[in-house]
């Protein structure tokens, strides 16, 4: 009933690309002329890029028009100037290092995510609905929340899954509250709404993770869209984990998937399951880092235990530092200068190749040849400067003597310093030390920057509890009356929005001082639980629970009409006489009296509903108790006047 | 024309420098003994690649791969310490870039055959 708020991730900077998707896009932002078919092929593959666009182009919209929820209507709404600050603020490339959170399967998360976008679009087409680029984007964010919490808790979120039960998503769920106080469906809504979302889409996501419940009451729309995304994420993984390939596997699953969530005849849904795997047999590929390449060459001086020591002892001098050069004498050179003087050396023979091992493994230097085919230096230089881990490596350029003249040129595309060949080894250390310093007085910025980013995390922590506290009645873990007001002004609005039916059940607990006055507090607190984990168990879902005060509850019933209320009150009412209440002396029991009252027209707001139904009470406790009286049956109009 | 261009390119032996082989005997130190010859040999390898695309290029009229090429042995060179070779190297990028290929047969058949010395050099130097 407690909404969560998720406002790290504002403070927190952003969520992490595939390095691939940041290949692709350095490559693009870098080049002359803007190609915005290609960038907008490139940002729809990857969830972090096409929230963060759809959310820097939300204020830019005009008002009154439709929501933004493609990355081509975002692109539109940017145009080229904002759209290119936009991508350079945001491309933040997933890359090896403490930052990233160990366990948490990066890949697998983005390959998942465009395969249930895919699929989600497929669906929605094949099925005729409209919207199917909507339903991209949804596929494609449903499952933002778990992104977020793995950037920004990446130790918490870690040891939160190395737990056996977090594979399964409601499990996980629960590990996360108890951890973080919020769980990824959470996040995610709270995400979609920043990007501004459709409110069907929020609830889609929330619904789409809780599997099997009854859920008759939420609104249509969402529900189906939800169970879209059920069937979308189920065939991601069957495309992924490549289930089609055994026998009567995965499609059998996905036929069957579609038939009950979406109401398909076999025929269709068998149709519609083989055009989905098609789609994704043609599209679901995320951009590999370095594709053809072999893994990065990570060259250290550690080739025999004893130096092991030594250079473990050396490292925390040195740097992690890429050396790219086309000759590989000059490369071997660098290299071993570099590596005997304690830093940790990876090399490339050009600018592509560096530019693909810089985005997996996050250099803190550069240090290369100017004159290099396919990509020079310079071009690097500029490549790397259009991303956010990119602009804080120190980059050292190689240059022969008859290229001083230019090194203007170079400075303008952001080299640090450079040095001539044939390279003097003092002189490039000493470059290099200068640099270190550099770097250093940046890494004390940052080492701030990440105390305050953990006491933001902590706070966020701490502000869910207090938040939780605030709202939370202590004895039953029920809401409270003020979370209660919250919760049905919101219905109210919605209500009142949709024309749908509102309705609320007051319930109060019959002759409870008389159990309080007998048994004492310790016993009536019992009974007050008892009755609170009844009604909590035996209402609907979408149905809300609060402790009002005292022994008198009260249950929201969205889109419920008074009539429909009162058919659940006596179940409530039922249950809770049949239940027994035992206390470590003696067996109990209790009844409870109930007021129903629906929204009518001539209310002016919620303090009029929630009269009404505390008229209906009465009645009931007047006639006789451990009944339901509903107000517009009860005369509560004559009572209450 | 350039003065240069014409006159028979001095001290373009195969000769090594002494001086940038000790530094590369320091730079391998006690612990990698090894590490001059195995720069020898990745020169050894990679320079006759940078030669063809000089020769070739020149004999096909692209001059810029005439230029890449040099460029890249010019700094090779110097790293092992033939700076004869690598000295016509530069003057190969030079006439290259300035588009002066008249002065490139000459220039090239001298680097030929000082890359040649070079090598007899650094192999004797290994054993």
């Amino acid at each position: 009933m407690i909404k969560n708020t998720f406002e790290e991730q504002i403070l927190m900077g952003r969520l992490p690309s595939s390095p691939g998707v940041g290949r692709l896009l350095v490559q693009l932002v870098r080049r002359k002329g803007l190609e915005l078919d290609e960038i907008t092929k490139v940002v729809r593959i990857d969830p972090a890029l096409t929230g963060g666009l759809l959310q820097a182009a939300r204020p830019l919209a005009p008002s009154g028009s439709a929501p933004i929820e493609t990355v081509e209507a975002a692109i539109q709404v940017l145009g080229p100037g904002a759209l290119l600050r936009a991508l350079r603020d945001l491309t933040l490339v997933a890359a090896g290092g403490s930052k990233w959170c160990a366990g948490f399967d990066y890949s697998r998360y983005w390959a998942i995510s465009l395969a249930r976008a895919i699929a989600a679009e497929t669906i929605m087409r094949a099925t005729g609905r409209s919207g199917a680029e909507a339903g991209y984007t949804l596929g494609l964010l449903a499952d933002i929340g778990r992104l977020a919490l793995a950037s920004v808790y990446p130790s918490e979120y870690a040891t939160l899954l190395v737990e056996p039960r977090a594979r399964e998503s409601a499990e996980l769920s629960r590990l996360e509250r108890g951890r973080l106080q919020i769980d990824h469906a959470e996040v995610t809504a709270c995400l979609f709404e920043r990007w501004g979302m459709r409110r069907v889409f929020t609830r889609a996501v929330l619904l789409y993770e809780k599997d099997g419940e009854s859920t008759e009451t939420e609104e249509a729309q969402s529900l189906e869209l939800s169970e879209i995304l059920r069937c979308a994420q189920l065939q991601a993984e069957i495309h992924i984990d490549a289930l089609d390939r055994e026998p009567n596997g995965g499609t059998s699953l996905a036929v069957s998937s579609l038939r009950v969530g979406l109401g398909l005849s076999d025929e269709a849904a068998r149709m519609v399951a083989a055009e989905v795997q098609r789609q994704l047999a043609e599209r679901a590929k995320v951009p590999e880092a370095a594709p053809g390449k072999a893994e990065p060459k990570l060259e250290t001086t550690e080739s025999t235990p004893t130096r092991h020591i030594e250079s473990a002892a050396r490292h925390w001098d040195g740097l992690r530092i890429l050396v790219v050069d086309d000759d590989p004498m000059s490369l071997e050179i660098l290299r071993r200068t570099l590596a005997q003087a304690g830093h940790q050396v990876q090399c490339a023979s050009d600018g592509v190749e560096a530019l693909q091992i810089a985005l997996e493994s996050n250099p803190q230097a550069i240090v290369a040849d100017w004159m290099m085919p396919r990509m020079d230096g310079v071009e690097l230089c500029k490549a790397l400067r259009c991303i956010q881990m990119g602009r804080e490596m120190y980059f050292l350029l190689v240059t022969g003597r008859d290229q001083e003249d230019q090194i203007v040129a170079a400075y303008d595309a952001g080299v640090d310093e450079y040095v001539t060949k044939p390279f003097n080894s003092r002189i490039l250390l000493a470059r290099l030390k200068a640099g270190q310093r550099v770097m250093e007085l940046r890494n004390e910025v940052d080492a701030e920057r990440l105390v305050t980013a953990q006491h933001v995390r902590d706070l966020g922590i701490a502000n869910r509890k207090l938040n939780v506290a605030a709202l939370t009645d202590p004895l039953t873990g029920l809401a409270n009356r003020r979370c209660a007001r919250n919760k049905l002004s919101e219905e109210w609005q919605n209500s009142m929005r949709s024309s749908s039916p509102l309705s609320v059940m007051m319930v109060d607990i019959d002759r409870f001082k008389r159990v309080n006055d007998e048994y004492g507090h310790e016993i009536g607190d019992l009974v007050l639980n008892e009755v609170a984990q009844i009604l909590k168990t035996h209402t609907r879902q979408g149905e809300e629970v609060a402790r009002l005060g005292g022994e008198e509850f009260l249950v929201i019933c969205p889109n419920t009409s008074a009539e429909q209320a009162a058919i659940g009150a006596e179940r409530l009412r039922a249950a809770v006489e049949s239940h027994v209440i035992r206390t470590p002396k003696f067996h109990t029991s209790t009844t409870v009296s109930l007021g129903v009252a629906g929204r009518t027209s001539d209310m002016s707001g919620i303090d009029a509903l929630l009269k009404a139904a505390d008229a209906a009470v009465y009645v009931a406790k007047s006639a006789g108790r451990n009944q339901v009286k509903r107000a517009d049956t009860a005369g509560g109009g004559v009572l209450s006047a | 024309m350039h003065p240069d261009s014409t006159s028979r390119p001095s001290g373009a032996t195969g000769a090594i420098d002494s001086r940038v082989i000790q530094g590369l005997r320091d730079l391998g130190g006690e612990d990698e003994p090894e590490l001059l010859s195995e720069l020898i040999d990745i020169f050894l390898e990679d320079a006759p690649q940078r030669m063809k695309d000089i020769t070739e290029g020149l004999a096909g009229g692209d001059l810029g791969r005439v230029e890449r090429g040099a460029h890249t042995l010019k700094s090779s060179s110097a790293n092992i310490g033939a700076l004869g070779l690598s000295e016509l190297c530069r003057r190969i990028v030079e006439s290259a870039r300035a588009n002066h290929p008249e002065a490139l047969p000459e220039l090239c058949q001298a680097s030929v055959q000082s890359l040649a010395e070079a090598a007899t050099n650094l192999r004797s130097l290994k054993s």
